[in-house]
């Protein structure tokens, strides 16, 4: 019957223990950490009959650990948990349950007391928890494994909460990276707004496949467009280009797809007012992983002002073109007249011819005549042509050109010039010349500059052969060389650099332009001019242009 | 045609040449044409009144030089030169050479035609004064040297008594003299003898 009893007490016991484990689960209610541990030791208070139980939380940043205790009775300890963990010090370092002593002195009353101590994590030691109570039974076996139970539930909860701490964390870590980021991009974003509106570029993408094009506002702007009101097509890109131009534009962009090559191209767009810019387009092809070409990306540059800047460059560049080669007629006046005169005269003459041979029924020798009067003025209205077409002021123009034709007129011109003189010209003219585009008059110019200076240095010489040589020719590289050699003083190699300076001049009525702007005229022909000196005395000067690539064009 | 008379045109313009050919030609003339004044000096140019008309400005030896060449070369011939420009140091050196006339292009073409009448008259004129010189002189060359003194004595304004005087030698051999020599000159009278004689450079009594 007493057995009887003592099963039923047992039972008892058993099942209010399984109550309290039961209860061992709200310790994950919480996510703190203290909390945890107050409510294990509560827990384990409420199930056990014990004196003290002691918790320490290590830090795992390495920082205080965090120490918690229960007792039955309270003595006059003000820190309570300071104060056990003091007194638990020299074995709270041993991990080894086993190797902690059985009965350590009570450390909040009198005489011994047994204690059960438990390591809180397998690995990674989270802490330890600890508990004593005076009686000899300490730790009975259903209390060893209830106290386990509770470690575990307890380990289990401080490990989620460790997990949740660090996953909040890095919630918070990232979060504030992000908004960096974030905060950088506007900024980036805001400096790239501003760095586009500054330099007048604007950005795009055009997604092959779709067809969809993304503009930058600054391309908008440059448009002229509404970007709330445009939708973007290839059609409309092209569209957008002035007349003129827009074959062009088309062809570069499609055969930059075909051929998924990078482009650039200058073309002038049409703003809906009806003002021109002109702009510089520039694209590269990004082709992915499987080597599809998947959108172009590039840029769109405003250069209408630098455009503006080089025709006003190159227009007060043609205006002192202009004024120097009024400046050379000038100079040649004496000599223009007679050529003028040459043919005016024999046209009078025959004219005269003419009339007598008519008062004398002298038909046949009559015709004659009045045949060479008329041959007689067309060769004064060439002459006068030539002038007029020198002295005009026209804006540059490119055309087909056979430059030993241009030879040719301006020897008509200073033909002269050379006899007056007393030189001797020699013309070495190549047949293999091919025509290429050039302007007119600006070449005319160059020849005639340099035939001028070489007619010059030849006047003053007391003695001396006084010889002119103009040569064309094409060397092979397909540069056409055009060279003017005299037999004069030639020049002393250290003004050699200071020849094609502006204002640069041994002539007292020299304006010190004629070479300047000869190699200006050539330069922008694509060309050089140099000279050199001639053996045994006088100058050489010659340039070169580049005539191959038109020519076959 | 006035074929005893001819005109050379010097000037390396060709169509200027030929239409002063052709001008020259329409009232008549003779005229021959060279391009360069070396192609001048070297033809044989025939002995009958001519002129030339000569560019001052010319390729190689200038107007001036062939001037100049031909005054050295002792050839007579009336240079009408025409020129592109007014230079006038040029007209006054071509002029002090003997230039008739100095035409400034583009002329009138009577000008040119009245320069190169009296260049082509005056040419006929000189040669006709040379002509008679060098048959005077003839004459002269063929007097014996005695006949000679006598002559240049006479012409000088001496009496046949001071010539026998200044010879040695009597008045009546004087007068001999005298008569072979008017006879030999073809002088009928003392006057046309001391013209004949002043044409061929004697000194006279003038």
């Amino acid at each position: 019957m007493e057995d009887t009893i003592d099963e039923i007490q047992r039972l008892r016991a058993c099942i209010n223990d399984l109550i309290g484990v039961l209860a061992i689960p709200a310790v994950s209610s919480s996510r703190e950490p203290a909390q945890i541990a107050s409510t294990l030791l509560d827990a384990l208070q409420r199930l056990l009959d014990l004196d003290f139980v002691y918790a320490r939380l290590e830090d795992p940043l390495g920082g205080m650990p965090i120490e918690v205790a229960r007792v039955a009775h309270y003595g006059e300890l003000a820190a309570l948990p300071q104060a056990i963990g003091q007194a638990l010090t020299p074995w709270l370092e041993e991990d080894d349950p086993k190797k902690w002593p059985l009965l350590i002195q009570n450390p909040i009353g009198d005489g011994d007391v047994s204690i059960a101590p438990l390591r809180l994590g397998l690995q990674n030691k989270i802490g330890m928890v600890v508990a004593g109570a005076q009686r000899a039974d300490f730790p009975a076996e259903t209390e060893r494994l209830l106290l386990r139970v509770a470690a575990n539930q307890a380990v289990i909860a401080l490990q989620e909460a460790r997990a949740y701490d660090k996953l909040e964390k890095l919630v918070v870590g990232h979060s504030g990276e992000l908004a960096r980021t974030n905060d950088s991009l506007q900024r980036s974003e805001a400096y790239l707004t501003e760095a586009q509106r500054l330099s007048h570029t604007g950005s795009w993408a055009w997604n092959i496949s779709s067809g969809e094009v993304l503009w930058s506002r600054e391309i908008y702007r440059i448009f002229g467009l509404d970007p709330e009101q445009t939708s973007l097509t290839f059609d409309l890109i092209v569209e957008l280009r002035h007349p003129e131009d827009r074959a062009l534009a088309e062809r570069i962009l499609k055969n930059a797809v075909r051929e998924r090559k990078d482009f650039e191209f200058e073309s002038r767009i049409v703003r809906p007012d009806g003002s021109i810019r002109h702009v510089r387009s520039v694209g590269r092809p990004v082709v992915n992983v499987a080597g599809v070409l998947v959108e172009f990306i590039g840029a769109v540059m405003d250069i209408t002002e630098g455009k503006m800047r080089e025709e006003a460059l190159r227009k007060s560049q043609a205006d002192l073109a202009h004024v120097a080669r009024v400046a050379t007629l000038g100079e040649m006046s004496a000599s223009i007249a007679h050529e003028v005169n040459q043919p005016l005269t024999a046209a009078v003459t025959s004219a005269s011819a003419c009339l007598r041979w008519l008062n004398a029924q002298k038909l046949e020798e009559a015709r004659r005549s009045a045949s060479r009067v008329i041959a007689e003025g067309h060769r004064a209205s060439e002459i006068i042509g030539r002038v007029r077409l020198l002295a005009k002021k026209a804006p540059p123009q490119k055309d087909w050109l056979d430059v030993n034709e241009t030879i040719h007129e301006v020897i008509a011109l200073a033909r002269s010039e050379i006899q007056r003189n007393n030189i001797t010209l020699e013309t070495q003219i190549s047949d293999q010349v091919p025509v290429f585009l050039a302007d007119r008059v600006q070449l005319q110019q160059v020849i005639l500059n340099l035939t001028m200076n070489a007619i010059e240095a030849m006047s003053g010489l007391g003695s001396g052969p006084r010889e002119l040589l103009i040569r064309s020719d094409i060397d092979e590289s397909k540069h056409l060389v055009i060279s003017v050699q005299d037999s004069g003083p030639g020049f002393d190699p250290e003004s050699l650099e200071r020849l094609f300076d502006a204002f640069y001049t041994t002539k007292p009525q020299g304006l010190g332009m004629g070479l300047a702007i000869s190699r200006s005229i050539v330069e922008g022909h694509g060309g050089q001019l140099w000279a050199t000196a001639n053996a045994p005395r006088g100058a050489v000067f010659q340039f070169l242009l580049p005539v191959g690539n038109e020519y076959v064009a | 045609m006035e074929p005893d008379k001819l005109v050379f045109v010097v000037d390396d313009d060709a169509p200027l040449r030929e239409s002063l050919a052709d001008l020259l030609r329409s009232i008549g003339l003779r005229v021959e044409t060279f391009p360069s004044a070396q192609e001048f000096l070297q033809s044989k140019r025939h002995d009958v009144p001519s002129c030339l008309v000569l560019d001052v400005r010319l390729k190689g030896l200038s107007g001036l030089d062939l001037q100049k060449r031909l005054v050295e070369g002792d050839v007579d011939i009336p240079i009408i030169f025409i020129t592109g420009h007014g230079d006038i140091p040029m007209a006054v050196q071509a002029m002090k050479a003997g230039a008739v006339e100095f035409l400034r292009k583009p002329f009138r073409d009577q000008d040119l035609l009245d320069a190169v009448q009296q260049a082509l008259e005056r040419d006929r004129k000189g040669r006709e004064q040379r002509a008679e010189i060098a048959e005077l002189r003839k004459r002269f060359d063929s007097l014996t040297p005695r006949e000679r003194e006598v002559m240049t004595l006479v012409v000088a304004g001496l009496l046949n008594k001071q010539v026998a005087n200044e010879l040695g030698t009597s008045e009546a051999s004087v007068k001999v003299h005298r008569q072979h020599v008017m006879e030999k000159i073809g002088a009928d009278s003392l006057a046309k003898l001391v013209r004949i004689a002043d044409k061929i450079g004697i000194p006279t009594s003038k």
